[in-house]
């Protein structure tokens, strides 16, 4: 069973003397009371909020251009889905000049361990029915920085404090490929 | 691997061990280039140049046909997937997912296939692919088979089925698709074979396709890595650890008994105890059994090849495990040893530190970045 009801986190460096990262997740229903998702084949499927509320999620931040599985995070973070469906996450004051990659994972469908939930084991990969963040442009990508990593939005720390803005956003009309690529930009994707 | 192959290997790693001085994994890392072979380690290559295809030429009309199969949704059973689906160019041609759902699972989202998606990366050079080699006689034809079967679901089999195929129904609603339903492509077939497909039979059609397919995923190639800078003699290209952990790889560890080559898989089946039998003697997967009905290939997968490793996980066959690490530490360690017929009993214990040198050096194995532009899905679909 869940039992992490409030936020349990971690940071690898307790020095404070850097600035956060901040990502402002946000999941809307649609008119007919669904969230709608982007899968990555550019077709959409929906839950049910009652099937997200309650689940656990995962935040990271990672070095950019990192390992997925292979690379411990800077900062992690588990919570829980809350019923505004809005997740605000903002990370120790510790993170220096530089770029980061940072990802959202609601296990919607996947079970998570006690041992996952205590970081004693790394988070499982999404799977069919979660969620995750994406963003298809490397448009945030600066010169010379590392690709970034799959599910993840780019964080670049440069004089202050970042915060990004993330949502399930679908296109009004999925066969408008622009409206289509356009809701792959710091979106959240279902995983089919 | 031949138990005369294992033996031999078995006898260069030991020898490569001997060479360099090493009896307990802590090696010196002054390794010279061979003149001969202009390498430090012989046995980890680099990448060939891009095999020839005299009966396929690859050219710019069949790589774009290619790209445009392997991106258009129609194409799918159901109309609602892709091959990118489970093998996202942007994502070293797989998906990130332990498993994957592929096109029956809409709109429930289950039950997904039962084995982990493998990358792509290199299958361009790969003499033998898919985790139990079943159906594989060249590129084209394992290109265009997931048509036929449950991921692209182009036979619309029953959910039912498992993992059936049916090649000719396939073949027939995929000509179909091409000529009839999306007669856009019938230009494009013409460009890129100059051949009208509405005229052919739906295995030449299908024949084509895959070959269009075969010709785009030579985009999909993981080469010039550190390591390979390193090993040709860059002595600062990776890190000390790095540098560890290739000379455990290809000596004390004996990972070379499987991972050598330019491309590091042997194209072998082995069993390394990641579908262990239960009481009764089944497997959860038999593997390479599934395929040749031989009790001696029962729970033995195919190798994988190591190349960009390290943008692909989860791993194993069932994608169970989430990190290089942790498939390490399995193979080292006593779950390695569980199936009664594994192949492991030659691989010694491994520290932490060991194990941590081994994942530097994979890590080292990351190619050099496809140019976006080829990793982006077609501007426009016929």
């Amino acid at each position: 069973m869940f039992l992490a009801t409030t936020l349990v986190g971690c940071a690898a460096d307790e020095d404070d003397t850097g600035h956060t990262l901040t990502m402002d997740a946000r999941l809307t229903t649609g008119d007919d009371g669904l969230l709608a998702f982007l899968s990555p084949s550019a077709t959409i499927a929906t839950h049910a909020p009652a099937d997200v509320i309650g689940k656990p999620y995962y935040v990271g931040v990672f070095p950019a251009g990192f390992s997925s599985g292979n690379d411990p995070a800077l900062f992690q973070v588990w919570g829980t889905v809350p019923e505004s469906l809005a997740i605000t996450t903002t990370t120790t004051p510790t993170f220096a000049p530089g770029p980061y990659d940072m990802v959202l994972v609601v296990y919607a469908s996947t079970p998570i361990t006690e041992a996952q939930l205590a970081f004693e084991e790394i988070p499982p990969a999404a799977a069919g029915g979660d969620l995750a963040t994406f963003n298809l442009s490397s448009a945030d990508v600066l010169p010379g920085d590392p690709d970034q990593a799959l599910g993840t939005i780019r964080m670049n720390v440069a004089d202050d404090d970042v915060a990004v803005e993330v949502e399930n956003r679908t296109p009004a009309d999925i066969s408008d490929r622009d409206q289509t690529v356009a809701s792959f930009e710091h979106t959240i994707l279902i995983i089919p | 691997m031949t138990p005369t192959q294992i033996a031999t290997a078995l006898l260069l790693g030991l020898g490569l061990t001997a060479c360099v001085d090493d009896p307990d994994g802590t090696a010196t890392l002054d390794v010279p280039v061979d003149p001969a072979t202009g390498l430090r380690l012989a046995d980890l290559p680099p990448v060939p140049p891009l095999p020839e295809w005299p009966d396929n030429p690859p050219t710019e009309a069949k790589k774009e046909l290619g790209r445009a199969l392997f991106s258009d949704v129609r194409l799918s059973g159901s109309g609602q997937t892709v091959c990118g689906n489970c093998h996202l160019p942007t994502s070293a041609f797989q998906s990130g997912g332990p498993l994957d759902a592929p096109d029956r699972s809409f709109p429930a989202i289950t039950p997904t296939l039962h084995r982990h998606t493998p990358s792509m990366l290199n299958l361009v050079y790969a003499p033998m692919a898919r985790w139990d080699g079943s159906h594989f006689t060249d590129l084209p034809d394992m290109m265009v088979l997931p048509f036929a079967e449950p991921n692209m679901n182009l036979s619309m089999l029953d959910v039912s089925a498992g993992e059936a195929l049916d090649v000719p129904a396939a073949q027939v609603n995929l000509q179909r698709r091409l000529t009839v339903e999306i007669p856009g492509y019938v230009p494009l077939f013409e460009a890129a074979f100059g051949e009208d497909i509405t005229t052919l039979s739906p295995e030449q059609v299908w024949r084509l396709a895959g070959q269009a397919m075969a010709v785009y995923i030579r985009i999909a190639v993981s080469r010039d890595a550190a390591f390979d800078a390193w090993n040709a003699g860059d002595d600062d290209a990776i890190s000390d650890a790095a540098k560890r952990g290739a000379l455990l790889f290809t000596g004390k560890a004996r990972c070379t008994l499987c991972h050598s080559g330019p491309l590091t898989s042997d194209f072998e089946f082995h069993n390394v105890s990641t579908s262990v039998p239960d009481a009764s003697g089944a497997r959860p997967d038999e593997g390479r059994f599934l395929v040749t009905g031989r009790d001696e290939d029962r729970g033995k997968f195919l190798t994988p090849m190591l190349r960009s490793a390290a943008r692909t996980s989860p791993y194993l066959h069932d994608g169970s495990e989430a990190s290089i690490a942790r498939v390490i530490a399995h193979f080292s360690g006593p779950d390695g040893r569980a199936d009664p017929l594994n192949e492991l009993a030659m691989i010694p214990a491994l520290t932490d530190d060991e194990i941590d040198d081994l994942v530097q050096f994979i890590k080292s194995l990351d190619g050099a970045p496809i140019p976006l532009e080829d990793l982006a899905p077609p501007t426009t679909l016929p």
